[in-house]
């Protein structure tokens, strides 16, 4: 959970992102703005008053990139930003998409940290249904998509770009029904649901992990697959992606050992997008490989760690659009 | 004592008459199961201490029970092996991969049946799996590791 999310929970407000209150009719709820650690929220907008845009502007020009509602209407600010920002033909499909991540960055994350089963399937379905719908209906063009992925690891950065990914690799492997795509897309954003189940200390460590401690990690694909499967809106695909996305092709990988042939082939498209996110995105302790490395690697893990076509489909998009 | 041998032949060759698509691997064939050593099996944190006793492979009657929505499954039975057996829980060879929190049936060869819940699942090979389960008892359940 970050600062911001855990300082807002305190007062019982919602953290939403700045950028989706500019243009518009502003959302029918009162907006608090919240100064550094500890500080009291205060009000930045009125409910039934036309929103300060030049204020609004110089909180963005100076950083302040969430803004908080309060939870009791959260309903409300949802509803806005259904109906003004997402499904605003007007703005073009790029600006949704990152207007998308960032409005939902606090919602999905919350969710997944410590929402129940329910409530995570129910806000990520809702995510990945836009995010089909902005970048595979839309067609966003892929090379200024690639521009715009957030390369700071946090949850839901990591849990967003493996869900993206997925769904532009599905989509080059042929995979076309929109329902399929919206699963594989949820899946993604679900595929490390099991981490919120291991201790901190264990995901957020620098050094390397003991014997013991990599154990621990190493349960997070079953976790995540016990906590889904009792659920009747996941299906196969999906519970395969959060329980096989370790497997490898060679049969070395966890929980089961499972080789290749017999691991689901949505769980072998997020292992590669996985690795390849894991590889580019900055961490605390190294920074992330530029994409070429990245390429490499894979291609030097195709058919140990990963399907050599999926490799193969994955570099053939990343170089076309680099 | 002749009866209860008997009975124990007849559930034997029922059994046996069930159908099995395990292709067992070579450290589970022939007449005991090698030798004090086990396969180790990461993630298996026992209670209890387990002496193992070299002896065959015991089978024992399999069935699915519907518990996972997104996993179909066959209503039929299947002869599995039993590897080892403790009060709370058993670990089985079967044909496929089964999912953690999966629930089966296992008839044993003394005719008492037991409902039981997978907590892990290890591939040996293509028609073989290793399950590590925990028995259901009807208010609580007795963790598989013990
Ligand atoms: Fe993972
Ligand atoms: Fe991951």
């Amino acid at each position: 959970m970050t600062a911001t999310t855990e300082g807002a929970c305190e007062y019982g407000l919602f953290p939403i992102a700045t950028k989706t209150l500019c243009d518009g009719s502003p959302p029918d709820v009162e907006i608090f703005l919240k100064g550094g650690k500890g500080a009291r929220p205060t009000l930045f907008h009125k409910r039934g008053t036309p929103l300060d845009q030049p204020a609004l502007e110089r909180l963005l020009d100076n950083g302040v990139r969430t803004l908080y509602v309060s939870s009791a209407e959260i309903d409300q600010y949802n509803d806005y930003l259904l109906a003004e920002v997402m499904a605003n033909e007007d703005r073009p499909p790029l600006e949704r998409f990152e207007l998308l991540r960032d409005a939902s960055q606090s919602v999905v994350l919350n969710a997944m940290v410590s929402g129940h089963a329910e409530s995570v399937l129910q806000v990520t379905g809702e995510f990945a249904e836009r995010l089909v719908d902005v970048i595979w209906d839309r067609q966003v063009v892929l090379m200024d998509l690639f521009g715009v992925m957030a390369h700071d690891y946090t949850t839901f950065t990591h849990a967003s770009n493996v869900s993206t990914y997925c769904l532009i690799l599905a989509e080059a492997l042929g995979i076309r029904s929109a329902q399929q795509l919206v699963s594989i897309a949820q899946g993604g954003l679900l595929h490390d649901l099991g981490k919120r189940h291991v201790p901190k200390k264990i995901l957020n460590k620098k050094s390397q992990l003991s014997e013991t401690e990599w154990r621990e990690m190493q349960k997070h694909p079953t976790l995540g697959f016990q906590e889904l499967c009792g659920q009747d809106d996941v299906d196969l695909g999906q519970l395969m992606m959060v329980y096989q996305h370790h497997e490898r092709w060679d049969g070395k990988g966890y929980p089961v050992g499972i080789p290749a042939e017999e691991t689901h082939l949505w769980a072998r498209i997020c292992a590669v997008v996985d690795a390849f996110d894991a590889l580019t995105t900055d961490r605390p302790y190294r920074r992330g490989y530029v994409a070429e490395n990245a390429i490499n690697y894979l291609d030097m893990q195709a058919g140990k760690s990963f399907d050599p076509e999926i490799v193969r489909c994955w570099i053939a998009i990343l170089k076309e659009n680099s | 004592m002749l009866d209860c041998d008997s009975q124990r032949e007849q559930l034997e060759t029922a059994i046996r008459g069930l159908k099995c698509l395990l292709s067992l691997p070579p450290e589970y064939t022939g007449d005991v199961l090698g030798d004090v050593q086990m396969p180790s099996v990461p993630g298996c944190e026992r209670r209890f201490s387990r002496i193992y006793c070299p002896g065959p492979l015991v089978p024992a009657g399999f069935r699915y029970q519907p518990s996972i929505a997104a996993v179909a499954r066959e209503p039929e039975w299947y002869r599995v092996y039993m590897v080892n057996l403790s009060r709370g829980g058993l670990q089985i060879l079967h044909h496929e991969q089964v999912f953690p929190g999966e629930h089966f049936e296992i008839g044993l060869l003394d005719g008492s049946r037991r409902l039981c819940r997978a907590a892990w699942c290890h591939y040996l090979n293509h028609c073989c799996y290793r399950v590590g389960a925990a028995f259901v008892k009807e208010s609580s359940e007795a963790s598989a590791a013990d």
